[in-house]
């Protein structure tokens, strides 16, 4: 668990941010690649704020339905009382936070497998609650045109830009929060817990209290990622946010590689683009997630990054075994 | 509510029950044995229904030996998952857990490609209608309890009985000192995989006679069966037994007096719960 960001890779790393900012202007003006590249902003936004978690060992299948709640939040507010998307977008993250935090204090006593099955239900609950109650969730049909952020003149359904724009801050926002927390005392002893909750709780950590804290985080991250995919694609529906949502978000973090905070975000923006461009979408989509997860488990068990560090650049060189989610 | 629409609701309970009993104590044998959950059950039932259907329904084929086909098919499939894809990561818990989720979804995700999502429909094989408390009960259904009870009672006394079954025991109390009095732990984990998922094979051959067949159905049946292992404990066998009765009680009375909507919020409410409250079941073993 040894991040050795020297100022090379500091180097690079904002070179790839101005790039990314000067890109639209020059670069990439197909609205597609624009769309591409959004759907890369809400998937490393997802797979980040699940890795924080994940570094503790604990697997959260109910990302999605913070997702939900989140989008639900801001749409709600937005559409039925009118305040503005940029009063509704801290809001967004802020209630499900809330929400997290009595689901936390109830799940995190329940460890492995039986943290992912509740978390699984605890997504499809959230699911079941908004399609029961039409009146102000939509039902099953989820709720249409929602409006875009203000000002309307700039954020309109056909100029991708914008939203370009607003998707790439609040990226970068959550990964730099996310990867100081990570290096802060509050990510090692997330990653002590991971090693031996036990160890770690013989030495006087909290373990409760630093799982709990995890987990409100990754709440608070995946309820903003909701907000922003409800404003751009303006529809939310029950179907949309569904288990196979949050198993993709872990695929992109086994598939990028758990071990450094890289692997989540390069195995979001890989993935992203591999439906896209094979023109897999729906069940060809979920057939070749489902295979491309089976085969990195048994083959590349450390992820793209691991690799990468193992075989292409040996200055990245990192010491551990096989990627265990958790033992 | 009638008196008649109870009955009607406690034997659809009971049928339902024991359809989820089959699944779940694959589960529970193949947890109990291994120590690892076979996430893939569901899709395992799901093709198994499927090759019923193309086996029996379309080709004609005899009905028992249509069912010993596809048993024999998801078998080697269980095989296969055990062998090249779990043994591979060690048998450990989560990761197996997640490379079986993924599978599943690629299986499903298979399915709906070849399959299409219309539903369709086994004719049955037991026509005609009994009366039992005065409520007509369709011989499809009575038959389809009759082998679930049938097939847990001959589990009960392979597992107790046999030299087979007494091995598989003795592994699930202690792998490694089972190891060293002789017990071949491979061959007991073949074994453990072929029954767990002719059990899959049957129910979804079940299930298939008495609902649609479509790439969906796996779903449902084994959340159903993750509760009742979660009410009756990993591992046991009579836990899972009361526990999928209860289950399929609630989910009759639930469906036929609330609705289906208000039946999955009370499904998952209901895990949640369970999870909550007793996180290893009433009977089971701690991970």
């Amino acid at each position: 668990m040894k991040f050795s960001v020297g100022s090379f890779k500091r180097y690079w790393v904002a070179l790839l941010i101005i790039f990314l900012f000067v890109a639209p202007l020059f670069v990439i003006t197909n609205p597609f690649y624009l769309h591409i590249i959004i759907m890369m902003c809400i998937n490393i936004m997802m797979s980040a704020s699940m890795w924080l978690l994940a570094t503790t060992g604990l697997i959260s299948f109910g990302q999605a339905g913070f997702m939900f709640i989140g989008a639900m939040t801001s749409t709600l507010l937005v559409k039925e009382l009118g305040w503005p998307f940029w009063v509704c977008i801290p809001l967004a993250g802020i209630v499900p936070a809330l929400v997290s935090i009595p689901v936390g204090r109830l799940c995190i006593r329940i460890k492995g497998v039986y943290f992912f099955l509740v978390t699984m239900a605890f997504g499809e609950l959230v699911r079941g609650i908004f399609a029961y109650f039409r009146t102000p969730f939509g039902g099953w049909y989820g709720i249409r045109h929602i409006p875009p952020p203000e000002p309307h003149s700039l954020f309109t359904p056909l100029n991708k830009v914008p939203f370009y724009y607003l998707g790439m801050v609040l990226t970068l926002v959550t990964c730099w929060v996310i990867y100081r927390i990570s290096r802060s005392r509050i990510g090692m002893t997330l990653w002590s817990i991971r090693e031996s909750d036990m160890l770690a709780d013989s030495i006087g950590v909290n373990v409760k209290k630093y799982k709990l804290q995890a987990f409100v985080i990754a709440g608070f991250f995946a309820g903003i990622a909701g907000t922003y995919y409800a404003h751009y694609f303006c529809y939310i529906s029950p179907l949309v946010f569904t288990f196979s949502m949050s198993l993709n978000t872990l695929i992109y973090i086994v598939v990028g590689g758990l071990w450094s905070f890289s692997g989540p975000i390069v195995g979001a923006a890989v993935l992203t683009l591999v439906p896209e461009f094979f023109r897999a979408t729906g069940v060809y989509q979920m057939l070749i997630f489902g295979l491309i997860l089976v085969f990195t488990m048994l083959f590349i068990p450390r992820g793209i990054v691991g690799l990468l560090g193992e075989r292409v650049f040996p200055l990245l060189r990192q010491k551990g075994e096989r990627t265990k989610i958790t033992d | 509510m009638s008196e008649q629409l109870f009955i009607q609701m406690c034997i659809t309970g009971i049928v339902m029950g024991l359809i989820y009993i089959l699944i779940a104590l694959g589960i529970t044998l193949i947890f109990g044995v291994m120590r690892i959950v076979n996430f893939v059950h569901g899709e395992m039932t799901m093709l198994s229904a499927f090759s019923m259907y193309y086996l029996f329904e379309v080709w004609h084929m005899n009905f028992i030996l249509a069912l010993l086909l596809s048993v024999i098919a998801i078998s080697l499939m269980g095989i296969f998952f055990q062998r090249y894809i779990y043994k591979p990561l060690g048998y450990d818990i989560l990761n197996v857990m997640i490379i079986a989720a993924g599978a599943s979804i690629a299986l499903k995700s298979a399915g709906w490609i070849i399959f299409g999502p219309v539903p369709r429909d086994i004719a049955t094989v037991f026509p005609g209608m009994i009366r039992v408390l005065g409520t007509p009960l369709s011989m499809e259904r009575a038959a389809v309890a009759l082998i679930c009870v049938g097939l847990t009672i001959a589990l009960y006394i392979f597992l107790l009985k046999t030299k087979t079954g007494k091995s598989m025991r003795a592994v699930e109390q202690d792998s490694e000192a089972a190891a060293v009095l002789g017990v071949s732990i491979d061959r007991v984990h073949a074994i453990v995989f072929v029954i767990g998922c002719s059990l899959a094979a049957v129910a979804g051959a079940l299930v298939g006679m008495l609902f649609a067949v479509e790439p969906e159905m796996g779903g449902e049946p084994l959340l159903k069966s993750f509760m009742i292992i979660l009410i009756g404990g990993m591992g046991s066998i009579p836990g899972a037994i009361v526990a999928g009765l209860l289950l399929g009680l609630i989910d009759s009375f639930t469906e036929t007096l609330l609705g289906g909507e208000m039946a999955f919020i009370i499904g998952f409410a209901l895990l949640m719960l369970i999870l909550i409250i007793r996180p290893k079941g009433f009977f089971g073993y701690e991970i």
